[in-house]
């Protein structure tokens, strides 16, 4: 193996929860209600809870892929596929990370921009943004985690907030229950699973953690924060909003902060963004890492050198992205590369692995 | 290396200062604003700006302009220094006329701007609000703090059912349901609440006197609300303070023929009574009659607004959380023929420290 599995390289297997769940949650928690509604009304809440439930599935399929010899997706992608195909399909999946880093990255300095600085150009708190993940880069996978950990740590306490709009909600707005067709609860999961994507890092930090075998239910625990997270902000948003209001309302989390009182700030979304860079932040970085390990295996590039070329791409890509539409239909499409990897890519690997162990024992 | 992260990071704390900056002792804060009916399909605007100053002092000034849009007004309002801050915006008037023509067009504007806020209290103000803003009553704290109190006051304390920019908007987009507001007067030298304005949409169309308001508070949803005074049959009089509704709808039938049933259980303290002694019997008599009158006027009440074509009391959203599929076009032609029934029970809880 090429991973000589240095000790000091890797983090203790509980904290994959944290990368799992950093990585899930972003700026879509912001918004992600009235996309859903649109489909299935005042049952969205049912949606979160199965799509949940399906990433529990996906992530058992992860531990079966990644089997038991410390591998990471691109050595098998190597192993399985040789280095021609398996190289284009690794090369593919650095794409779609730096996709997943450049929406992120974009879609927060848009909320920043459209609450906070209206004035401020897009470029200035992106370098902001991406020399500091170049600095965490440069400590390693173990400062990366580090960022996630307290990347969930410290804004946690942002749940609370929900009480506020509660005190103005009516509740049966979520009756009845189960009113909607089989295809309405399809469309609202493939929305949902944009929520979700990010679990997918697990295909990357698995040779990372300290007994890999051990950590799946600290995987699973990650997975069960963030649907538990998600029920919340959905049943408040479906409560909280009438159904045509939903839909108008860019960022429903943002607006119902509105209805948090403080005796010493007016506007507490003011705090609540502030704090938000906090749970963008590991995004970033952990996307951002994994392109790096793919350009460190595929393309031999060292990860340092090679983490500012990627930096400077997303850097051009936000740079570019200008208006509420474009970011819209990035939106969009990573939710359907997301959508495909998961629910076809994840499943064909899945079976062929099974498969292939048998085989070849 | 490490000297360039140092420029680069420096260029950064460099580069924050390119917003620009809102100090809160130079930046003229607008609490109170009133739109009425302008010239030519206009609107006009009136803001009352408060300034801090360094002696602790709180200047008051108010400001007039017309204008097509509400974000319009912040150019016509010359004389303002700028840049004016909707942030601490509490509360928002409309003259009648303007309420019946349509609010939305001043609303646009503070529910899309992200730095108002949505607890700010809206009112119809009966004549001109702009009048009222601009008249100089004896308010220590100025007008728009006053204001503020005084709805939420008579919201927390009084017959005032919960209101505030967002639940009017809530309400404005929801289906099966309408819009109301607090309808405030100005009476002699001082500013009271005289009603509640009823909506239709984004536009004014009928009004609940005080009376008419207690009721529907009532009926509503649970609440506490204030003072009541009953006129008995035997002609005496007695009120009922800290009068608490717990109300429960059923609807049946929804998407055929509704059958609506209200049920009320209401607890009250006898807080005064006119005649001599208080016995068990009285307060029998004082709890049948005040069911009685209950039944009565929330029946006239809905009738009211079966003919308006309204409906306040979102009976249209309480039968879409009750039916399966529920289907709104048929629910819409059948509401003003709806038959409802309403049970009031009264239970009379205490009656002060004398018998």
């Amino acid at each position: 193996m090429e991973n000589n599995r240095k000790k000091d390289l890797l983090v203790s297997s509980f904290l994959v929860m944290f990368i799992i769940h950093s990585n899930q949650v972003g700026v879509g928690i912001l918004g992600f209600p009235r996309y859903i509604t649109q489909y299935t009304e005042q049952d969205a809440w049912i949606v979160v809870i199965i799509t949940g439930l399906i990433f529990h599935v996906f992530v058992w399929m992860m531990y079966v892929i990644l089997g038991d010899d410390n591998e990471d997706i691109i050595d098998l992608h190597k192993k399985w596929f040789g280095s021609w195909i398996g190289g284009f399909l690794n090369i593919l999946f650095m794409l779609y990370m730096l996709l997943g880093a450049v929406i992120v990255l974009r879609t927060s300095i848009e909320v920043i921009q459209a609450w906070m600085f209206p004035e401020l150009q897009t470029w200035i708190p992106a370098i902001m943004y991406l020399l500091l993940t170049y600095y965490v880069l440069a400590g390693g996978f173990r400062t990366v985690v580090g960022v996630s950990f307290f990347g969930v740590i410290l804004p946690i306490w942002l749940i609370t907030t929900a009480v506020s709009p509660a005190k103005f909600s009516s509740f049966t707005n979520l009756l009845p229950v189960f009113d909607h067709s089989l295809k309405e609860f399809a469309m609202g999961i493939k929305q949902m699973t944009l929520s979700y994507l990010g679990a997918e890092i697990l295909l990357f930090a698995y040779p990372f953690l300290k007994n890999p075998k051990k950590s799946r239910i600290w995987a699973h625990l990650g997975i069960m924060g963030t649907t538990v997270i998600y029920l919340i902000v959905m049943v408040i948003s479906i409560a909280f909003y009438s159904d045509e209001q939903l839909q108008q309302t860019i960022w429903s989390t943002l607006v119902s902060w509105k209805m948090v009182e403080l005796p010493f700030v007016e506007r507490f979304e003011y705090i609540g963004i502030t704090f938000w860079c906090f749970v963008i932040f590991p995004n970033l970085c952990l996307y951002i890492w994994a392109a790096t390990r793919i350009g460190k295996k595929t393309l031999h590039i060292k990860q340092k050198h090679f983490s500012i070329v990627l930096l400077f791409l997303v850097f051009l890509a936000c740079v570019m992205i200008a208006t509420r539409e474009q970011i819209d239909m990035l939106n969009t499409v990573t939710a359907s590369i997301g959508t495909y990897f998961f629910y076809i890519y994840v499943p064909i690997i899945f079976l062929y692995s099974v498969i292939r162990r048998r085989v070849t024992r | 290396m490490k000297k360039r992260l140092a420029v680069s990071l420096m260029l950064c704390l460099l580069l924050t200062s390119c917003v620009s900056t809102e100090i809160i002792d130079e930046v003229p804060v607008v609490f109170i604003a009133g739109f009425d009916k302008g010239s030519e399909g206009k609107i006009k605007g009136t803001i009352s700006l408060q300034r801090f100053k360094p002696n602790q002092e709180v200047e008051t000034r108010t400001f007039q302009a017309e204008a097509h849009t509400s974000k319009g007004l912040r150019n016509k309002l010359s004389g303002v220094p700028k840049p004016i801050t909707i942030g601490k915006m509490a509360v928002m008037l409309f003259g009648e006329e303007e309420a019946e023509k349509g609010v939305l067009r001043v609303l646009d504007s503070f529910l899309r701007d992200p730095a108002s806020g949505r607890l700010m209290y809206i009112g119809v103000v009966e004549g001109s609000a702009g009048d009222l803003i601009t008249e100089e009553f004896e308010y220590l704290q100025g007008i728009g703090p006053f204001l503020q109190i005084l709805i939420r006051q008579s919201i927390e304390y009084g017959n005032m059912p919960q209101n505030n920019l967002h639940l009017f908007d809530y309400k404005y987009y929801g289906k099966g349901m309408d819009p109301y507001m607090p309808l405030l007067k100005k009476n002699e030298d001082e500013i009271i609440v005289s009603g509640l304005a009823l909506f239709k949409g984004e536009k004014m169309v009928g009004e609940l006197d005080l009376e008419e308001m207690f009721m529907f508070t009532l009926i509503n949803k649970n609440h506490k609300a204030g003072l009541f005074e009953v006129a008995l049959s035997d002609g005496n009089f007695a009120t009922l303070h800290k009068v608490k509704s717990h109300v429960d709808y059923t609807i049946d039938n929804g998407n055929t023929s509704p059958e609506v049933s209200i049920k009320v259980d209401i607890k009250a303290n006898i807080a005064q009574y006119t005649g001599d002694k208080l016995d068990d019997k009285i307060k029998k008599m004082i709890a049948k009659e005040f069911e009685e009158k209950i039944q009565k006027d929330s029946l006239k009440l809905i009738k009211k607004f079966q003919d308006l074509q309204i409906d306040p009391l979102a009976l249209g959203d309480r039968a879409r959380s009750q039916t399966r599929q529920f289907n709104f076009s048929n629910w819409e032609d059948q509401y003003t023929g709806l038959d409802i029934k309403i049970k009031p029970t009264v239970g009379i809880l205490e009656s002060g420290i004398i018998d």
